[in-house]
């Protein structure tokens, strides 16, 4: 009974290819806000600790695991809103959020290498990078709130 | 002189242990996304924590004998497991959660990745809990743990608008676009944080270990009153660092490295390095206390032998029991499970186990035949009924606002 009930929910697994089902278009755009929101959180936080290894207010060690640790994030919460089956009618929402939460991700990126190079010229471009990406992110969360 | 420099000695490792991995966390999480909306939670639960531990630790003075031994002689074996098995449950995933924390403090000090610490942690706090005395243990890590006060410093650096601050601490209220459900739900984690029950079943079981008497329920409640408090103020400050740093650029803490960062912000390299030795220090202090918790509840209720005061070879199933909730809570770990999230867990769980972990130790504290003339007074049973009320609330609404919210979503 139970290896049954195992292969029919395997069997499902595979049919499903492991897309998380559709959402109506208001749960989506929901999912969408979340999803910048939670960017959002992550950019600030590299764009505050690049600001402070610039400054050299903060130990190398420090900024390097706090960097890592958004760029986790961050992968976690593309790979989460892009498992999520977009609904018709919601494409803009998909294709608005799956960019900015690539150029978070790219950002991000960008600021762990600077940040274990210790590359001030390049810190102080990547913090204003993330300034930038932030007030986008917040501009995106208004329009999906 | 010596009783004054042991009063003071047990004020200050009260301050300096009473914040854990979930102090630390929740107040962070809470600073970040509610300001100080929340902040009227900490003196509810700081009161809490004080009437719980003082019935807890005159039991013990008037009784010399543990918790888990009297709840089960009084109230019978059935009642005496259930708070057993409630007391287990939050301490030991409150023991995963501390060496979890220990684990990321050194990797954000190393940048060598958690998952070598946590097997190194493991085995170090294990040796601790085999070889250091118990005094040791508990002034060493109490002491270090007040390089928290850091936080404090943080605030004051940090050039607040005072007058706000204490406007919106003193107000509650749910300003900051969060839905009311998630308001309660972290109301309840932080109410969880401040009254996990581990820190009463160790700070009475500590007392029949240094055997108090009934001339040293004084210090006990200095200890308590004083201390207690003081160690609520560092969560205040750590969640102030939060609210004024973190929340207007809209950080929210997710991972221990954001915690510290505000006092990054107002004190630099060396504000840092202070507070990776509070990290360590309160998370250390904190393990050891609820490594040792387990052997106790479990040797307590099935009275054997226990404690740190007899060897190690006397009390052999304590130290087993010990060993093995090291082995398990590290083998956890290595799961990859986030401790952070263990530990958001666990101070939910702490405020869902409350009523059946305080309840006994009403009924104890109130029985002239275990406490004598150190039964409890009008004051004592006025808020240890308030109290009773507040923790079946907190944990009634403890699941549902979990489920709500998706785990404050």
């Amino acid at each position: 009974m139970i290896s049954r009930a195992a292969a029919v929910l395997a069997a499902l697994l595979v049919l499903t290819g492991c897309v998380s089902p559709a959402l109506g278009n208001g749960s989506y755009r929901g999912k969408g806000q979340a999803s910048v929101q939670a960017a959002l959180s992550e950019v600030e936080t590299a764009a505050l600790v690049v600001e402070q290894l610039r400054r050299d207010r903060i130990p190398k060690a420090y900024a390097d695991e706090t960097v890592s640790a958004s760029e986790q994030a961050i992968g976690s919460i593309s790979e989460s809103f892009g498992s999520v089956q977009p609904p018709p009618q919601s494409d803009q929402v998909h294709d608005e959020v799956t960019a900015l939460l690539d150029d978070a991700d790219s950002a991000i990126s960008a600021a762990r290498i600077a940040v274990r190079r210790v590359d001030r010229p390049r810190l102080g471009e990547l913090q204003e990078q993330l300034r930038q990406l932030a007030d986008r992110l917040r501009d995106a969360e208004s329009r999906l709130s | 002189m010596k009783r004054v420099f042991a009063l003071m000695l047990g004020v200050l490792t009260a301050i300096g242990g009473f914040v854990d991995i979930g102090d630390l966390v929740t107040n962070a999480v809470v600073g970040s996304r509610f300001g100080l909306g929340l902040a009227w939670v900490l003196p509810v639960g700081v009161l809490g924590i004080c009437v719980f531990a003082e019935m807890s630790g005159r039991i013990a003075a008037v009784s010399g004998r543990a918790t888990f031994d009297l709840v089960r002689e009084r109230l019978g074996p059935r009642v005496g497991l259930v708070n057993l098995v409630a007391s287990m449950a939050v301490t030991f995933l409150t023991f995963i959660a501390e060496i979890g924390g220990i684990s990321l403090a050194l990797e954000l000090a190393t940048s060598v990745n958690e998952f070598f610490w946590v097997p190194v942690v493991g085995a170090t706090v294990w040796l601790v809990l085999w070889r250091a005395s118990f005094s040791l243990i508990e002034n060493t890590f109490g002491l270090l743990g007040l390089t928290l006060i850091v936080f404090a410093v943080a605030v004051w650096r940090l050039h607040p608008d005072w007058s706000a601050l204490v406007h919106e601490a003193s107000h509650p209220a749910n300003t900051h676009g969060e839905g009311l459900p998630t308001y309660f739900y972290y109301a309840v984690a932080l109410f969880g944080a401040a009254m996990t029950p581990y820190e009463v079943f160790f700070f009475s079981s500590g007392g029949v270990e240094e055997r108090w008497t009934e001339k040293d329920i004084g210090t006990m409640r200095a200890n308590v009153f004083v201390g207690f408090p003081l160690g609520g103020i560092l969560s205040l400050a750590i969640a102030a660092t939060a609210a004024l740093v973190l929340k207007p650029l809209d950080i929210s803490v997710e991972t221990l490295g954001q915690v510290g960062l505000p006092v990054g912000v107002a004190l630099g390299k060396i504000g840092l390095v202070v507070v990776l030795v509070g990290f360590f220090a309160a998370t250390f202090g904190a393990a050891c206390e609820t490594g040792l918790s387990t052997g106790y509840s479990f040797a307590q209720y099935f009275g054997w032998q226990w404690g740190k005061y007899v060897r190690p070879r006397q009390a052999a199933r304590f130290h087993l029991v010990v060993l093995l909730a090291t082995i398990v809570a590290v083998a956890t770990l290595l799961t990859t499970v986030d401790p952070i999230k263990v530990t958001e867990y666990s101070v939910v769980f702490s405020a869902l186990a409350l009523p059946l972990t305080y309840f006994p130790i009403l009924v104890l504290a109130n029985d002239p035949d275990y406490m004598g003339e150190h039964v409890n007074g009008r004051m004592a049973n006025a808020l240890g009924t308030v109290y009773l009320v507040v923790v079946v609330v907190a944990a009634a609404a403890a699941l549902p606002l979990m489920f709500i919210t998706k785990a404050g979503q």
